[in-house]
């Protein structure tokens, strides 16, 4: 199935968004100003627009800690500067600054958030799936996996717990060949990771993550089956991340030429070349698109450079719903 | 209007006739539904409300994780472990994502929901199955814990506990399901946060829960013979501790003696000791003391089981100790 | 052999059981397996069997009654036992002391002066906290004048501090015209109760009275100055005192009257000079004895003396000192006070009051001359010894004092 020249260059402004976005996060957390840890999900764009793309703002999403991409995309627009500075620790940030990269949620959009004890999330995802049928809407959920997080128990009591009880949830393996520097073939007996769910008897099918025409039907079918009411559905995405686990790590831990291989297979460059060959849209537009996404990305830097600090007394906050935890 | 009804009854009335209140009330668990609960806690809530009463595989990452997520999006759910011991298998749920949810949404949303752990020691079922949890639990800001000790507080706290807005985990200590106590009938709350002064004294202040709260009454009528009086203090909610009663019932009398089940090292004991020493030192008469268990597992026999509990005699001994000083 | 017959728990769950019917008396003898009763346990009956032989010495319940498991509810004997009063486990005073008034408590860790709390007494509001009354106690203040801002408007160290600072504290003597108003009830100590008893028995066996002299210190006086530092470099303290015992004794060799006592229809006269020193200590009088003094050089007397002094304010006075003494010193010369009549000690028939040294103008061969003295009050037994012998004692105490130079001697 096509998908149609407008819809495709939604969806390839939304990646070249989560690009630009990504290798400014890269810049800012190398030259010290973004504090701790960040996870660049460059090279999976097509991955995490094609997943934001299909679901709706009442769907709950549960993004992990290399969704900054989902994350921008399931935010309103006037919200993203909020999310970089999120990351940079700031008042103005999402959440006040007290989550950073790994924690952002937005409830007003259903982005739940990230626990960032692996496979936490998987089982959170039950309760919001099963609170759909408890409360009789259409509302599905998303969780985002990875390739190492389908090692945690919590993972298996969940896909257990959903197929059992058929609850609207959709499990969405990232698999990215690593989990740090372990290759999933090392720590999984399945060829395919998708073939995990056969076990549970839950419907699932490998992707091209780097195909975004290949991503946006097969959640499409996913979604479908949840809101009738069929049950989960695993989706295992094929993609890669360009860099290491985490900004900084060298990723020694890659054979020689294997990075190269899957730049080769660049989803933006891949859906540009589609948009130019098969749509007939000019070089120009597609410069326009990169020009409205650069200035777009500025405003948030510059949004989140400007941001005072949050108060210090505001960790204090929000421990309790009706107590007060003293400050100093 | 009241009457005498068993711990067990007390807490299955607080589930219903909450549940009739707020559908958004549902529970979960290891054979809670269709069985009524391994100790028949929750009987007769599946027969009444099939749709809000789920039986689960041997999955208590998943019962939490789920009680998070529907607890999120509005619900309040009620969850059991079927016995505390076994929170170490979801700890990571309880700590990690129930006491956190809260203060990571910025208090948009909260972590409403109840886990209720079935605790303690005395029935002879060894290492796994007889723990007092509450330490665990206890260092992690955002977690509430509550510990009834007579039927009419398993009522009414539980209400509470259902109520509250914040992730609770309700022990229930399995000693006490088949004791009886004054239960009214109609619905009723008692607060959390709030320690209850059980009875009012002047020479030695006994803080005690749970199971522990019948050794400072029994010590107390003992110690009246002598014509001392002992004021006993039951903290009911053991995380955020409501300090302050403590505090002032010791600089009233000037000692201290805490009985607690589990462990002396850094069980509950400690903290009470630490607040009284830290605000009301000048006020004490004498060095505080903790009755506990050994700091061992729980063994099976019985004659092993009732040398590591706590020990009447070391109850006297300590008040005794205190008056001597 | 005697114990109890609990209520059983015949079930996991079972909290208590009802007493159905007894199937013996008291003082029934019954054989091992034989049937005691009958508990019920809501719906069930079942038997309590005798678990030996022995005899039902008494039913503690009675039939109908509901009691809760593991506790009592039969004694059980030996066979042919009988019931005696069963002693009842002992009351707490007799186990532990609980607190420590009314035993003479020299390690008292409370200061002194203070009301002990006893089991009888109830204290509504406790006024100063225990470290507030150490405070107050250490700096020699009266609390009764401190606001209290602890809790429960308690008295708190700050409070007393505070009050310290701002010098609004009076000092303790200055108020007692105000503090007497309030009045104060205090139990007697076991020492006090026995000094006590002592000055009244004193008073009512013997016929004591007393004669005074002013003896002439000016041989004593350069004496001690000329030795005081000697025995300084020696880490001792030379006292006038010291330097009285040891003249007080050499005298009693010669003067047995002072140390006869009566006993029954007897003059007893004591061997042993061991010369009590009254001590004034902070609740009471102790007096502690040098024993053998006339065989002691004034380098150990001053010694002694000196240990006593110090122990005497620790309380830690052995028992053995405290007895067995033959005649007493007291001094109030550092008050001032010059004559006054000690009163005697039970078992001695003389005491030496020693008051002050003071210069005074004394006339003599026609000149002026100034001269210490040190007024002596001797107060002796007139049943044992009269009058004049009494005065010889007195001065052949001046013929020592008058070569004081001969007591520094034999200091090897």
């Amino acid at each position: 199935m096509t998908i149609s020249k407008e819809h495709l260059l939604k969806v390839y402004e939304d990646m070249v968004l989560i690009r630009r976005f990504e290798e400014e996060v890269e810049k800012y957390s190398k030259n010290g100003t973004i504090p701790g840890f960040i996870h660049l999900g460059v090279g999976q764009e097509a991955t995490q627009a094609g997943i934001i793309d299909v679901l709706l703002k009442t769907d709950y999403k549960f993004p992990d800690h290399r969704s900054h991409g989902a994350i921008i995309l399931s935010s309103a627009p006037e919200d993203r500067k909020r999310i970089m500075a999120e990351l940079f620790g700031k008042k103005t940030g999402i959440n006040g600054g007290r989550g950073g990269s790994m924690h952002v949620n937005d409830l007003k959009v259903r982005n739940m958030g990230f626990n960032a004890i692996e496979g936490s999330i998987v089982v959170t995802g039950l309760g919001t799936a099963f609170a759909s049928v408890y409360n009789h809407t259409q509302d599905v959920t998303a969780v985002f996996m990875g390739d190492g997080t389908l090692g945690e128990g919590t993972c298996h009591e969940s896909i257990n717990m959903a197929a059992t009880w058929k609850l609207p949830l959709i499990y969405c393996v990232v698999n990215n060949q690593y989990a740090i520097s372990t290759r999933f073939t090392e720590s999984h007996p399945q060829p395919q990771l998708a073939m995990w769910a056969d076990g549970y008897c839950v419907p699932n099918e490998v992707v091209d993550g780097n195909d975004i025409e290949a991503v946006i039907p097969a959640v499409e079918r996913a979604v479908a089956r949840a809101r009738a009411g069929q049950g989960p559905t695993l989706i295992e995405f094929m993609t890669y991340r360009w860099q290491g686990h985490f900004s900084g790590d060298p990723a020694a831990y890659r054979p020689e030429g294997e990075l190269e291989r899957w730049k080769e297979k660049d989803p933006i460059k891949l859906t540009k070349a589609r948009l130019l060959s098969e749509h007939g849209v000019k070089e120009r537009d597609v410069q326009s698109i990169h020009a409205r996404v650069e200035s777009e990305i500025s405003g948030y830097i510059q949004f989140a450079l400007e941001s005072p600090n949050p108060d210090p007394e505001d960790a204090v906050k929000h421990v309790y719903t009706d107590i007060e935890v003293e400050a100093r | 209007m009241s009457r005498i009804i068993t711990f067990s009854k007390a807490l299955n009335e607080a589930l219903q006739q909450e549940m009739e209140q707020d559908e958004k009330v549902f529970i979960i668990g290891e054979d809670v539904a269709k069985m009524g609960g391994d100790f028949g806690i929750t009987s007769g809530i599946w027969k009444r409300w099939p749709t809000r009463a789920y039986d689960t595989a041997l999955s208590e990452s998943a019962i939490v994780g789920l009680s998070c997520g529907a607890a999120i999006c509005g619900l309040r759910p009620v969850a059991e472990m079927m016995f505390a011991d076994f929170i170490g298998v979801c700890y990571d749920q309880v700590v990690n994502n129930a006491a956190k949810l809260c203060y990571m949404y910025n208090g948009q949303a909260s972590a409403q929901l109840v886990v209720r752990a079935v605790t303690g020691g005395g029935i002879r079922c060894a290492y796994q199955h007889s723990q007092c949890i509450e330490p665990w639990l206890m260092n992690v800001p955002g977690l509430v814990v509550v510990a009834p000790a007579t039927p009419y507080e398993a009522k009414g706290l539980l209400v509470s506990a259902i109520r509250s807005n914040n992730p609770v985990v309700f022990l229930e200590h399995k000693g006490l399901y088949n004791t009886k106590g004054d239960v009214p009938e109609e619905l009723y709350s008692l607060p959390l946060y709030k320690a209850n002064v059980e009875r009012a004294g002047r020479d030695i202040t006994l803080v005690a829960g749970m199971t522990m709260l019948n050794f400072a009454k029994r010590a107390a009528e003992e110690m009246a013979k002598d014509g001392l009086s002992c004021e006993i203090v039951n903290p009911r909610t053991l995380l955020p501790m409501d300090g302050e009663t403590i505090i002032n019932s010791v600089a009233k009398t000037g000692r201290l003696v805490v009985i607690q089940e589990g462990p002396k090292f850094m069980g509950y004991g400690a903290e009470v000791g630490s607040m009284v020493y830290e605000n009301v030192f000048e006020y004490l008469k004498a060095p505080i003391r903790r009755v506990t268990s050994l700091d061992t597992p729980v063994p099976f026999s019985p004659v092993l089981e009732d040398y590591v509990m706590p020990q009447y005699s070391d109850v006297l001994k300590a008040c005794h100790e205190v008056m001597a000083f | 052999m005697t114990h109890s017959v609990v209520m059983p728990r015949f079930g996991a769950t079972m909290e208590e059981g009802t007493i159905n019917s007894w199937s013996v008396k008291e003082g029934q003898t019954v054989s091992k397996g034989d049937v005691l009763g009958e508990i019920a346990i809501e719906k069930l009956t079942n038997e309590l069997l005798a678990e030996e032989d022995g005899t039902v010495l008494k039913l503690l319940a009675e039939e109908g009654a509901t009691i809760a498991c593991g506790e009592p509810i039969l004694i059980f004997g030996a066979a042919g036992e009988t019931l005696e009063a069963i002693a009842p486990a002992p009351r707490l005073a007799e186990r532990t002391p609980l607190t420590k008034s009314g035993e003479m408590d020299l390690s008292s860790k409370r200061p002194s002066g203070t009301t002990q709390t006893t089991r009888a007494e109830y204290r509504e509001s406790p006024q100063i906290t225990p470290k507030g009354l150490q405070l107050a106690e250490e700096l020699g203040v009266d609390y009764h004048f401190v606001k209290g801002t602890g809790r429960f408007g308690m008295i708190t160290r700050e409070d007393v501090l505070a009050a310290k600072n701002a010098g609004l504290l009076p000092k303790a003597g200055a108020e007692i015209a105000r503090s007497v108003a309030s009045g104060e009830t205090q139990k007697m100590n076991m020492m006090q109760l026995s000094v006590a008893n002592a000055m009244d028995t004193s008073l009512k066996s013997t016929a004591q009275t007393t004669i005074s002299m002013d003896l002439d210190a000016t041989d004593m006086v350069k004496a001690y100055q000329s030795h005081k530092e000697e025995f300084g470099q020696k880490g001792i303290r030379l006292t006038y005192t010291a330097i009285l015992v040891k003249a007080v004794a050499a005298a009693l060799v010669e003067h047995k009257l002072l140390r006869t006592v009566i006993e029954g229809t007897n003059f007893v006269t004591r061997a042993e000079i061991n010369i009590g020193i009254a001590i004034d200590i902070a609740d009471g009088l102790i007096v502690p004895n040098i024993k053998n003094a006339n065989q002691k050089n004034l380098l150990q007397i001053a010694s002694e003396l000196e240990a006593l002094l110090d122990r005497a304010k620790n309380k830690s006075i052995s028992q053995e000192e405290m007895t067995g003494g033959t005649f007493t010193i007291s001094n109030l010369g550092m008050f001032g006070i010059k004559y006054f009549t000690p009163i005697l000690k039970p078992g001695e028939s003389g005491i030496l009051g020693v008051g002050t040294i003071q210069d005074v103008v004394q006339v003599q061969n026609g000149g002026i001359f100034v001269k210490p003295v040190l007024n002596l009050s001797l107060t002796h037994d007139h049943r044992v010894v009269n009058g004049a012998p009494s005065a010889r004692f007195l001065q052949t105490i001046q013929h020592i004092l008058n070569e004081c130079e001969s007591l520094f001697v034999n200091q090897e």
